[in-house]
């Protein structure tokens, strides 16, 4: 049962209390503190009947898009969030049981979603073999979680990471995995080519996955796609089930703007992107909370997930 | 092409020939189906795999528009092993100019024989997308759109 706070939450209080949870747990993954926002704005609310409680939970998803932490994954977590809480039937003629029953679901969906990493763990260890050199980008949570996972089960890897500039977070995962005790390097962005004749396998995180099976992945993620397949490397994406989106990019400048770019208007050149598109074509396999999934099977999961 | 005029759209018109000229200035492709089968071949009428051939290796995304009556749970790989034969005389007697067209007299000669295929079949890997009227599905999707149409 949950405690009704005395004051209502605004739609305007969202983003600071989402910004809040993030800093308070570097850990969390951004679509789980946006999912625990909704529910903390769910819990404050002051709607009288079911329509407006949705509404206003809408109103309060297009705010905690406006903040750049991870679009993507925030504007699919947020949507499948609320999905997953309407899709029961809600004909009780009291509207505190609704509510009741809402807030119910919520708690559901947020602890299946804060277990999702460790599944993947699970799921994901199998396909590292003992010795194998791995070749990740950038900083994410998930693939860590993955790595670490194997290096509990006696799996020696090496790892290589791209320094993946702008914000140079290839150190600050390089850290993460040194403290976990498994070597790892960072190389530069340019060198990717350079390296990938001694690597057995690439993995990745996504901040999105979208209906044909590609997926939305800070810049430089389709490079690293593209260099592997010309060298015959096997090519895994690791994401959680909550960052499936309903969007279907054709090619890189299709993807939408207000993923690539912190302000969403149309740019010219002279703004860097910070997201890119990689086609299904590309990955080998995801792994996710679901199952270990080939890139068409995507789009039967969000069917199964949307209908 | 001339319903596409009276709508106020611009249009080229171009032989298939030119396809390799004119598809660095294309940005999409659009193109019907006769019917969507279960392993991800689109068939549809003859030459569309020609203009799908040729847009995947410009990278030009192609899109097929299809309704999802028009998913079957058929397989096919080829255009040859089920197809349709159209009349032979509308290919032996096509011509642009008034002239005589030079297969006029086809029939008399035993060697010669004139072949109308109605339809061709289109591999999925130079399909980007297709478009129903229940979304935007990878052509791989077709069973799984088949599955939950049969399961209603």
């Amino acid at each position: 049962p949950h405690t009704i706070s005395p004051e209502v939450m605004q739609r305007t209080e969202a983003v600071p209390f989402f910004e809040s949870l993030l800093q308070g747990d570097p850990e969390m993954s951004t679509a789980i503190a946006a999912i625990q926002t909704l529910m903390e704005f769910m819990n404050r609310n002051s709607a009288e009947t079911v329509a407006e409680l949705t509404s206003d939970l809408k109103g309060a998803m297009t705010e905690l898009q406006t903040s750049d932490q991870s679009v993507a994954s925030v504007a699919s977590g947020c949507e499948l969030f609320l999905r997953f809480i309407t899709l029961t039937a809600l004909d009780k003629p009291d509207f505190n049981e609704c509510k009741q029953l809402l807030v119910e679901r919520g708690q559901l969906y947020l602890q299946k979603a804060a277990q999702a990493r460790q599944k993947i763990g699970k799921l994901g260890v199998p396909f590292i073999r003992d010795g194998a050199t791995i070749l990740i980008h950038s900083r994410s949570r998930v693939v860590l979680t993955l790595l670490k996972e194997a290096a509990c089960c006696n799996k020696h890897c090496t790892v290589f990471v791209t320094e993946s500039l702008p914000d140079r977070s290839g150190y600050i995962m390089q850290k993460s995995l040194q403290e976990a005790g498994i070597p790892a390097y960072v190389i530069l962005d340019s060198a990717v080519g350079y390296i990938m004749e001694r690597i057995d396998l690439v993995m990745f995180g996504a901040e999105g996955v979208v209906e044909s099976g590609g997926i939305i992945n800070k810049i430089g993620t389709y490079q690293m796609a593209v260099v592997a397949k010309a060298a015959n490397k096997p090519v895994y994406a690791v994401a959680e089930s909550f960052k499936f989106l309903r969007q279907y990019p054709l090619n890189q400048f299709e993807a939408p703007n207000k993923h690539k770019y912190t302000n969403p208007q149309p740019s010219d050149f002279s703004r860097h992107p910070l997201v890119d598109y990689t086609p299904p074509s590309y990955i080998s396999l995801l792994f996710t909370d679901l199952a270990v999934l080939t890139p068409s099977a995507v789009s039967d999961e969000l069917i199964k997930l949307y209908c | 092409m001339r319903r596409l005029v009276q709508h106020g759209i611009p249009c080229s018109y171009v032989l298939l020939n030119a396809l390799s000229y004119v598809m660095k200035e294309v940005s999409k492709v659009f193109l019907g189906a006769h019917a969507l089968l279960a392993n991800g071949y689109v068939m549809s009428r003859v030459g569309t795999s020609l203009v799908a051939l040729v847009a995947s290796s410009y990278n030009v995304p192609v899109l097929f528009c299809c309704e999802t009556y028009k998913c079957c749970d058929r397989v096919q790989t080829d255009s040859f092993v089920f197809n349709e034969l159209g009349d032979p005389e509308d290919l032996a007697s096509a011509q642009s100019n008034g002239a005589c067209s030079k297969l006029e007299g086809w029939r008399d000669i035993q060697q010669l024989n004139v072949l109308n295929l109605v339809y061709d079949l289109t591999p999925p890997d130079f399909i980007t997308m297709v478009i129903t009227e229940v979304g935007m599905i990878p052509c791989s999707s077709v069973p799984v759109v088949l599955r939950v149409i049969h399961s209603v």
